[in-house]
């Protein structure tokens, strides 16, 4: 990630490290709250619970995966 | 900064376009994937009966895999390209995930925290390869 931004916006580096680090206390933020979220549904509902918190997490990083080749510019290999 | 490159156009703003968008969000799922069992797994360590203790292993195995990959990925970006490192990283990360998810119908003790620690591991083996 650090790489992608440093040689990829040599002109907003700061900037962009900036809205890094943000983003990611957004990610350790909301991680626990989603987590523990989907673990109290799971007592009333189908959608939650110990198992479904994996599988739906992992199945959407891998669909996710799929979609970095089409927003990252292939243009990025040349740096 | 700005005496090493004099010739900076201070007028461009920075364009918020897909691609700052991906990597925004991006660093935000996985960096949420670090914390999101946080909440609830000591409950199913203790429906396990499982000594207390372990919860922190599991954790820590994490920062260790972080430690030992990241220096690591300066190396493995000559062989595999930059994009190529983010995609592994991102399919190892949803498969330690299936797989963390998998675990919990193992009924023997040892064997799940075991191979927990492994999930764990793997998921910071991938943290650190992004």
């Amino acid at each position: 990630m650090y790489s992608i931004t440093a040689n990829f916006f040599p002109d907003h580096k700061e900037e962009m490290i900036g809205y890094i680090e943000a983003v990611t206390g957004v990610g350790l933020g909301l991680g626990p709250l989603l987590g523990s979220a989907l673990y109290a549904a799971g007592e009333y509902t189908i959608v939650g619970g110990y198992t479904f918190i994996f599988y739906s997490f992992g199945s959407f990083l891998i669909v996710c995966s799929f979609f970095v080749k089409s927003f990252f510019p292939t243009s990025i290999e040349n740096f | 900064m700005a005496a090493t490159k004099p010739d900076r156009n201070d007028d461009k703003k920075l364009k918020f376009d897909g691609l700052v968008i991906s990597i925004l969000g991006l660093t935000a799922l996985t960096n949420s994937a670090y914390a999101i069992i946080a909440p609830f797994l000591p409950f199913k360590f203790e429906e396990k009966g499982i000594d207390a203790g372990w919860i922190g292993y599991v954790f820590s195995s994490y920062s260790i895999a972080v430690i030992v990959f990241s220096p690591l990925c300066g190396s493995f970006i000559k062989l595999t390209g930059r994009i190529n490192l983010i995609i592994m990283g991102v399919n190892l990360m949803g498969l330690s995930f299936i797989a963390f998810g998998l675990i919990s119908y193992i009924e023997d003790v040892n064997l799940f925290i075991v191979l927990s620690l492994l999930a764990r591991f793997l998921q910071g083996m991938a943290s650190g390869l992004l």
